[in-house]
């Protein structure tokens, strides 16, 4: 019996002492072990006073880094200024390392964790700009792949399943088609990852990307790292940048969900948005001014548009001025145009909808009904 | 000479001189490397994000200090290693200390009458004490976790919280010579 009590005691006495939380020890804890007591006395002595010293040793947390790294062999990483802080902090930083070997730790570590930051910064990021090929090129590839190297394509094509990275630059934008049909309009700086041979509607959006997602009875998934947005078949645009995602929903219906917490969503309909800031809620659905709202995409928005204002929106856009006959200017228009269309693109599919004809004359274009 | 894809010397250069889209990019290729190397050293995801994001903003006001556009990867490290060795060492914040309510103006007068006899105790005890086990003591005190000790010294978390029991055991005996 009483050594199964001195067991336990030793026990919660091997427990007290290595808790994570270094506050010391209470030794009324051990209150009638008088050995103990005066032990953990000692003992929480001897930790504060180490602790002490090595507060008064050790340099701010800045300065730690750059004594670190300049002891651990890379003082090319400092800048001239960094250098004479480490050079003037030097013989205060060698005499804390003699004292307390914790020190070498910490400084071994940060030179480990220097050399691990780097390789991560080397992983893969590798861009590739993919066009949509004309229609006639595409079927043209495809039968001279399936007719000269099928087989073996098919083989590769099953082993390849590293991701593929669409990377755009700053100020660039890119239309691409997914192998599923569904196109996005990137909006450089941005980049897009996804598996092309075994695609599951699933993509990894940085930056600004515009939707357009087929119908499917597989959802369409658009994961960034503070949201997911979950579709089925609609248009919208979702704007990742450092700290928070934004999703803007032109047309159809999308579920927005923090990207850590799946189930706690928000339902957007045509001409709502929501934010998540990073391990935050999304926000609730608000109805927002779509052009506004997407105007990052460079894309032209209409959503129940007077003609008289699409019409004064592509005057601004393409420099040319373009008037409607006055039984027209107030005909709503809803749509969207890619930024590669050109003005006649567009006001020959606005004529279409609106049963008018287009005429270019000497001081522009102009719509009138037929 | 080795090509910096991610943060090309170029694009650090437009970030530099203040140009927003180039910031942005900088700032996006940025986070996925610091969500990397924090989350391979923290279990706690809203630290992490934390980090990353305190990172970000180190490294977007510190932008117009970097003097070559080739010491970015550099500067973010530096950025990142701040962050992560302030957060060490708030993780275990001191308590408040408050008066033991069971010690009497008498016991503390006691306690001033064994200050000398403490001390030397507590030589006794650094003297015990082996370079291992202080290397332990010292990094918990700067907010280590015993499992980030052990990734540290490249051993178990159950031999290094050995290590301060034999520690302790040592100092029973010694003090009961």
């Amino acid at each position: 019996m009483r050594a199964e009590l001195t067991m336990n005691l030793e026990d919660r006495l091997g427990e007290r002492l290595t808790r994570e939380d270094p506050a010391p020890i209470d030794p009324r804890e051990f209150e009638g072990e008088p050995e103990i007591v005066r032990a953990l006395k000692v003992w929480n002595a001897m930790v504060a006073q180490l602790g002490a010293q090595l507060e008064e040793s050790l340099p701010d947390d800045e300065l730690l880094v750059l004594c670190a790294l300049d002891a651990s062999g890379h003082p090319q990483d400092l800048t001239e200024e960094e250098k004479a802080r480490v050079e003037a902090a030097r013989p205060a930083f060698e005499s804390a390392c003699e004292s307390h070997p914790g020190l070498a730790c910490l400084i071994a570590n940060i030179g480990r964790d220097r050399d691990e930051f780097n390789e991560i910064c080397d992983e893969a990021i590798r861009p590739r700009i993919q066009r949509i090929l004309p229609r006639v090129w595409r079927i043209a590839a495809v039968i001279a792949v399936v007719g000269f190297v099928g087989l073996l394509a098919w083989t590769l094509l099953r082993q390849h399943t590293d991701e593929t990275i669409v990377a755009v630059a700053e100020a660039d934008r890119e239309v691409m088609e997914l192998p599923d049909g569904s196109t996005v309009h990137l909006v450089g700086p941005a980049e897009i990852r996804y598996r092309e041979a075994e695609f599951d509607r699933t993509v990894v959006l940085i930056g600004g990307g515009f939707f357009d997602v087929i119908d499917n009875l597989t959802p369409f998934v658009v994961h960034t790292d503070e949201a997911i947005a979950r579709v089925v078949g609609t248009r919208f645009g979702v704007l990742d940048t450092a700290g928070s995602t934004e999703v803007i929903v032109e047309s159809g219906r999308v579920e927005v969900a923090p990207e850590d917490a799946p189930d706690e969503g928000v339902l957007l309909t045509a001409g709502q948005m929501s934010r998540i800031a990073a391990g935050g809620s999304p926000t609730p659905p608000e109805a927002g001014d779509l052009v506004e709202a997407l105007a990052w995409t460079g894309m032209l928005f209409f959503r129940a548009t007077p003609m008289a204002e699409v019409a004064e929106r592509l005057t601004g856009r393409f420099g040319v001025q373009v008037t409607v006959e006055p039984t027209l200017v107030a005909e709503p228009v809803t749509g969207s145009f890619a930024t590669g269309d050109d003005v006649e693109q567009i006001l020959s599919v606005l004529a279409t909808t609106l049963n008018a004809e287009v005429v270019l004359s000497e001081s522009g274009w102009h719509i009138s009904a037929r | 000479m080795r090509v910096d894809r991610r943060f090309s010397p170029e694009l650090v250069r437009r970030a530099r001189s203040g140009e927003e889209a180039a910031i942005n990019l900088l700032l996006v290729r940025l986070k996925p490397v610091l969500k990397k190397y924090f989350s391979r050293r923290l279990t706690d995801t809203f630290s992490v994000d934390d980090l990353v994001m305190n990172t970000i903003l180190r490294t977007r006001n510190g932008l117009p200090k970097i003097r070559t556009a080739e010491s970015f990867r550099a500067f973010a490290f530096k950025a990142a290693s701040y962050e992560l060795h302030d957060y060490y060492r708030g993780r275990y914040s001191p308590k408040e200390i408050l008066p033991d309510p069971e010690k009497t103006p008498e016991s503390a007068a006691q306690d001033t009458s064994h200050t000398v006899g403490l001390r030397l105790d507590i030589e006794r005890a650094l003297q015990l004490l082996s370079d291992r086990a202080r290397c332990i003591i010292e990094l918990k005190l700067q907010g280590y976790k015993y499992r980030e000790i052990a990734e540290t010294l490249d051993t178990s978390e159950g031999a290094v919280k050995m290590q301060v029991r034999r520690a302790f055991a040592a100092l029973r005996i010694s003090l009961n010579e």
